[in-house]
């Protein structure tokens, strides 16, 4: 079985998960193994029935893998010291129907253990930092929308002082602008030192929000992407072809090339510093010569890992 | 060992259901009538406070309490209540405990319905008895109902219901069989079980029919319903803290 070196940052670790449900004729999952530092937005992607949800449910103890470990903040996944870690917005939001939005999370404000005299305070700074208005604080969860469930579910993630978010699908149902507000929720959530795992199928908020991206297919860890920290980020530089042949434009992209861009039908893929360097890139692009129409975060890689995964049998 | 958020948000839920309430109220007025009849008649006795509290009691025990933790399963909303800091011991206790608290109540009821009807001689002749005796059984029946609630199959809440009742008749005749001893025993343990009672006449635990009711098997009730009461709770506490909550179980 799998050992994990001990570290402070480690939050979210699975090593070798494997699951195979009763009756099924594969494993959900077959050797996972990953890890999501504090700081860090980690996003699983795959086809539908590719294990992320499966995934995500061993890595929180509410399914046992059959082999592996999983651990949260250092402790046994589904223990009460890990839940202390945890915060969850499932993809299917069956609240109660009958509670009230503020009763709600009160609720769970109580079942995470935290001080009755704080409740109300932060029982309303939550929900108001997950965006729901305050008009529907007091209405009883069966007449939220989508969106509005969206919110009460990261009201009550977030309520409960945890360092590691789980989020399935935190922003679908939503309007652009309370994605948008998600979003930075949660880029302040993991700036602050929590950890998140997103699963999702919004490829293009996956591409903004996270640092790495996991592609999962047929239970089994196929690619992992890095977008953005430590190493830099993913760009791409889109170009109206065929390719300039001068002597500058040559020299420019084999120069790119020996430093580890890629260079691709129609375009070339690099990792930069930040997004200084990408306009500093694109500016030395335009100069040999090459005719640039489009550049940016390398989100439209995930399609293509996405697509490409997704139809390979 | 019990978890307040649990246990006052179970009872709040109860109270929220509006069609629970309902027909529980209409066992309340039911009862009220036959309790209230029989006190003013001066008929409130240890074996009619065992009898009706067999039946009264064991139909709203089993309102409340059918799906006690399999709806929450079935929902999904014990994934979130599962990822938080509490044990899986004390959340089963504590729906233990609300259901408890609700059927207690009931019984409460009944019993200041027959004083306030009868006078504080109502209680005389071994029904305080009785009434303790029935504490145990209300505890033991909702602890069966907690244990049946956390098994990892379910034909919904209607379907336990049918299901049960298919059951208890099945036990029921073939514990009134003479001619299958053996098996008539093994039926009647059964329908005990699944439905905790008083017993009458020394039903419960034979020789042990004696001390303040000359009518109720106090003693041997105490007995039975207090294994029951723990094989039942333990049975539901060992069962739930190994279950898996997958995704696919709760409705989409």
């Amino acid at each position: 079985m799998p050992e994990f070196p001990a570290a402070e940052d480690r939050l979210i670790e699975g090593a070798g998960l494997t699951k195979t449900y009763l009756r099924a004729s594969r494993p959900a999952l077959a050797g996972v193994t990953l890890q999501v530092n504090a700081g860090e937005i980690v996003g699983v992607i795959g086809p539908n029935g590719s294990g992320k949800t499966t995934l995500m449910s061993c890595l929180l103890g509410l399914l046992k893998p059959d082999d592996g470990v999983a651990r949260i903040g250092g402790h046994p996944s589904g223990s009460p010291q890990a839940n202390r870690f945890v915060g969850y917005v499932p993809e299917r939001l069956n609240f109660d129907p009958w509670m009230k939005g503020r009763d709600f999370v009160a609720y769970h404000h109580a079942l995470a253990g935290l001080p009755a005299t704080e409740r109300a305070a932060q029982v309303e700074r939550a929900l108001a930092e997950a965006g729901l208005g305050v008009d529907a604080w007091d209405r009883p969860i069966k007449g939220y929308s989508r969106g509005m469930l969206q919110r009460v579910g990261l009201a009550q993630a977030l309520v409960g002082k945890p360092r590691c978010l789980f989020l399935d699908e935190p922003t679908s149902g939503m309007d652009p602008q309370g994605a948008l507000a998600t979003r930075a929720r949660i880029e302040a959530f993991a700036a602050a030192g929590g950890a998140v795992l997103v699963n999702s199928h919004q490829l293009d908020q996956l591409g903004k929000l996270c640092h790495r991206v996991l592609f999962l297919k047929d239970g089994r860890l196929e690619a992992e992407e890095r977008l953005r920290g430590e190493t830099g980020l993913g760009w791409h530089f889109d170009w109206l072809t065929p390719l300039p042949s001068g002597a500058k434009a040559k020299a420019l992209l084999e120069e790119l090339v020996a430093g580890g861009a890629v260079l691709e039908p129609g375009g070339l893929r690099a990792q930069v510093a930040d997004e200084e360097a990408a306009a500093e890139l694109l500016a030395s692009l335009i100069k040999a010569g090459i005719r640039v129409n489009a550049a940016g975060p390398a989100r439209g890689n995930l399609e293509h890992l996405f697509l490409g995964g997704a139809h390979v049998e | 060992m019990l978890n307040r958020p649990v246990y006052v948000n179970t009872l709040r839920w109860f109270l929220n259901s509006t069609g629970r309430v309902v027909v529980a109220g209409l066992i309340g007025l039911v009862t009220y009538g036959i309790v209230a009849a029989s006190a003013e008649n001066g008929a409130v006795s240890a074996a009619a406070m065992a009898d009706s509290g067999n039946k009264g009691l064991v139909i709203l025990a089993w309102l409340l309490g059918v799906g006690l933790i399999r709806r929450e399963i079935k929902s999904g909303s014990i994934h979130l209540v599962a990822l938080r800091p509490l044990s899986r011991a004390s959340y089963v206790l504590s729906k233990w405990a609300a259901l408890l608290t609700l059927n207690l109540a009931f019984l409460a009821f009944v019993y200041a319905v027959a004083v306030l009807k009868g006078g504080p001689s109502a209680l005389g002749g071994g029904v305080a008895w009785v009434a303790l005796a029935q504490v145990m059984q209300i505890g033991a029946l909702c602890a069966v109902l907690t244990f049946l609630s956390v098994l990892p199959f379910s034909v919904g809440e209607l379907g336990t219901a049918f299901f049960a009742v298919v059951v208890l008749a099945v036990l029921d005749h073939v514990a009134s069989r003479q001619d299958w001893p053996a098996l008539g025993s093994a039926a009647d343990w059964g329908f005990r079980i699944l439905i905790p009672r008083v017993a009458l006449d020394g039903a419960a635990v034979p020789g042990l029919l004696a001390g303040p009711s000359a009518s109720v098997d106090i003693g041997g009730s105490l007995l039975v319903n207090a294994v029951i009461l723990v094989a039942a709770l333990s049975g539901a506490v060992g069962l739930f803290a190994r279950r898996e909550f997958p995704y696919a179980e709760s409705a989409a």
